[in-house]
């Protein structure tokens, strides 16, 4: 019967058309597409100072100080290579940064008097804690010395215009 | 038992009809039969496949190149965008960094409405970035992108709504103690984007190519209609031209325009029906002159067998005067000359009913009265079995049905063994004389020959008082009157004809 094969193969040939169009959005599984991105620095990061002002030195390393130790390297001050490069530090050498964390705030006690650091120290001190890791989200610094008990919310500008 | 006892019958069972209709194939067949429905179909069929072919290619091609921009273009922005915040990352991150990545790239200014997510490590270890959205990044591009590729993937999610999901893996920028320049560090970024707005784009073109294919389908349509006009046309004519000519109207011809297989075919068909006509023509002449040459020859005959009819008739007088042999001689010129002048009236008859020049002298006169008359004449009247109606008034030519019922009679009493039986019957519309004999009937071979002209049943008699055209004569005669005669054999053996004949009775109030 003729006609009846007729009508099934155009119907064989519309189905596979309409099979081929699909209709809607193929979805398919993953493809690889383009190269990765790149930019990572990891390491301990402290801010120093150059003629400039305030700058990053990453101390290279799979990973990074914790908040205390991080600011016992800050107040240590630059490594050789970093003197190389022109890098100092303004805080005084000797002293010490205690760092206590709670939820909001991480609050760094100084054992030099407040008056006696210079506003760029203070921004050392300030982005180096900011970018220190710590537990839960990003915290706010307050500052307390010996002479200026009262905490002193502080940020560091860097951050703020980055 | 009265009726009312009478149980009721059963009431009959309703057969189930069979259906009528055909099957739905053969229906379709029949349908799909003639050549301007076949046409529609293979035009209509042809135009809608291309279309949909069409359509399905563009369709492909278009959202293929529509995907593939929207992918490149949101792999690339990802990557670019990471690009300049990687560095400002510190790293390895924890939660709350990697959360600020995360809103840093698809926050405000983000690539259309793209979702951030940031992963670090692998694993059960692994950190995400908050997640709040309703569509998670697929397992396997994770797994992709985890092994250190930019990947894609396009999935549905929800009501079958299609996603993208691009992944870029970023690695370390220098050299150092983690890794070198150029290694995976670990951290992956995935964004998440919604492609209804291709969809809808897909959409529209599809909707677009349909309305596009049935505008083509109907406009197919309209051109298999023009197309099949211009051959149904000629065809058509082609068709009425045979009928015509199969009526005998030889004249027959087909005007014929342009040079295609159509005309070439009409040319044909007038070409058939002008040979057709020459021979046909021809043959008429042939037919007629040698009518017209019978009609003339028994004309001319006609005054000498007058003259020698005379002579006989005085001869015959004289013939027992005369030597025995001499009258005997005598008497056979004396009955074939009879023979002959009855030979030459029959000719001259036949040769009017031929040359259509006898006319019909239609009276109102009795049937029956009519046969008795037609019998008593020729003395007949006691020779066979009357069964006649006490009337049956008819409108006829009486002389031509003389000659019908003395042929059909005589016939018989030559030819048949008595009893030869005579019927006479009427309905409202038909006269029926059935004329029956008792001999052994007609040879079944013979029937068919019977009312041709000269023609014999008993070859073994080669002359008999029958000039040979008695039947054919009879026969014309009842097709003058728009009747027939008809010869059978009877069941009982026996020769029947019948005589049937209109009454004419309704054409007598017109005159």
């Amino acid at each position: 019967m003729t006609t009846r094969r007729r009508l099934r193969l155009a119907g064989a040939a519309t189905a596979l058309l309409l099979g081929a169009c699909g209709c809607s959005i193929s979805t398919t599984g993953p493809v690889r597409s383009g190269q990765p991105a790149t930019g990572i620095d990891p390491g301990t990061r402290l801010y120093f100072l150059d003629q400039h002002g305030i700058r990053l030195a990453i101390r290279s390393s799979a990973h990074r100080e914790d908040l205390q130790q991080t600011l016992n390297t800050l107040v240590a001050g630059p490594d050789q290579a970093e003197k190389h490069s022109g890098l100092y530090s303004d805080l005084p050498p000797n002293g010490r940064v205690q760092a206590t964390v709670t939820p909001d705030t991480v609050t760094l006690r100084l054992s030099w008097s407040a008056a006696s650091l210079s506003a760029p120290a203070i921004q050392q001190l300030v982005c180096t804690a900011e970018d220190a890791p710590t537990a839960g989200p990003a915290p706010r610094i307050a500052i307390v010395s010996s002479d200026a008990p009262s905490a002193i919310h502080q940020e560091c500008d860097l951050h703020r215009t980055g | 038992m009265t009726i009312a006892d009478t149980p009721a019958p059963p009431p009959e069972r309703p057969k189930p009809l069979p259906d009528p209709r055909p099957p739905r194939l053969v229906r379709l067949r029949r349908a799909v039969a003639g050549l301007r429905p076949r046409l529609v179909v293979a035009f209509v069929a042809v135009a809608a496949l291309s279309a949909l072919a069409t359509a399905v290619l563009t369709y492909r091609a278009a959202t293929t190149s529509t995907l593939d921009l929207t992918k490149d273009t949101a792999l690339d922005e990802l990557r670019r965008r990471i690009d300049i915040l990687a560095p400002a990352l510190p790293f390895p991150p924890n939660q709350s960094e990697l959360d600020h990545l995360a809103s840093q790239l698809s926050g405000t200014g983000g690539f259309r409405d793209w979702r951030v997510l940031a992963s670090y490590g692998t694993g059960a270890g692994a950190e995400h970035s908050q997640w709040t959205q309703p569509v998670a990044v697929p397992p396997t591009l994770e797994a992709t992108v985890g092994r250190g590729h930019a990947a894609f993937q396009r999935f549905t999610a929800g009501d079958d709504h299609p996603w993208l999901a691009v992944g870029v893996p970023v690695t370390y920028a220098t050299s150092g103690p983690a890794g070198p320049a150029g290694a995976p560090s670990g951290l992956t970024v995935y964004a998440v984007l919604p492609l209804d707005r291709e969809q809808s784009a897909a959409n529209a073109l599809l909707a677009g190519a349909a309305g596009a294919g049935v505008l083509v389908a109907v406009l197919a349509a309209g051109l298999a209609l023009l197309g099949a006009r211009q051959v149904l046309h000629p065809v058509r004519a082609l068709r009425d031209a045979a009928h015509a000519l199969a009526q005998g109207k030889l004249d027959t011809r087909l005007t014929v325009t342009g040079h295609d297989e159509l005309a070439q075919l009409s040319k044909t068909f007038n070409h058939t029906a002008r040979t057709l006509q020459g021979t046909i023509e021809e043959l008429r002449a042939i037919e007629s002159q040698g009518r017209r040459f019978a009609a003339d020859v028994s004309h001319e005959l006609r005054t000498p067998l007058a003259a020698m009819l005379a002579v006989t008739d005085i001869l015959d007088e004289d013939a027992e005067q005369l030597p025995p042999d001499t009258a005997a001689a005598l008497r056979m010129v004396s009955n074939e000359t009879l023979r002959l002048t009855r030979l030459v009236n029959d000719l001259i008859e036949i040769s009017r009913l031929d040359a259509g020049a006898a006319p019909l002298r239609a009276e109102s006169i009795d049937a029956a009265t009519a046969v008795r008359e037609t019998l008593d004449l020729r003395g007949w009247i006691d020779q066979v079995e009357l069964e006649l109606p006490t009337a049956l008034p008819v409108r006829l030519d009486p002389r031509r049905f003389d000659v019908v019922v003395a042929n059909l009679v005589g016939n018989a009493l030559r030819h048949g063994r008595p009893p030869v039986r005579v019927a006479l019957r009427g309905s409202d519309d038909d006269l029926v004389l059935t004329v029956t004999d008792s001999g052994p009937g007609i040879p079944p071979a013979e029937l068919p020959h019977l009312f041709d002209r000269f023609y014999k049943a008993d070859k073994s008699r080669a002359r008999s008082e029958g000039s040979g055209l008695g039947l054919a004569i009879a026969q014309e005669n009842a097709r003058l009157h728009g009747g027939v005669i008809e010869a059978a054999n009877s069941p009982d053996s026996g020769a029947v004809f019948t005589l049937l004949l209109p009454r004419g009775l309704d054409t007598e109030e017109d005159q």
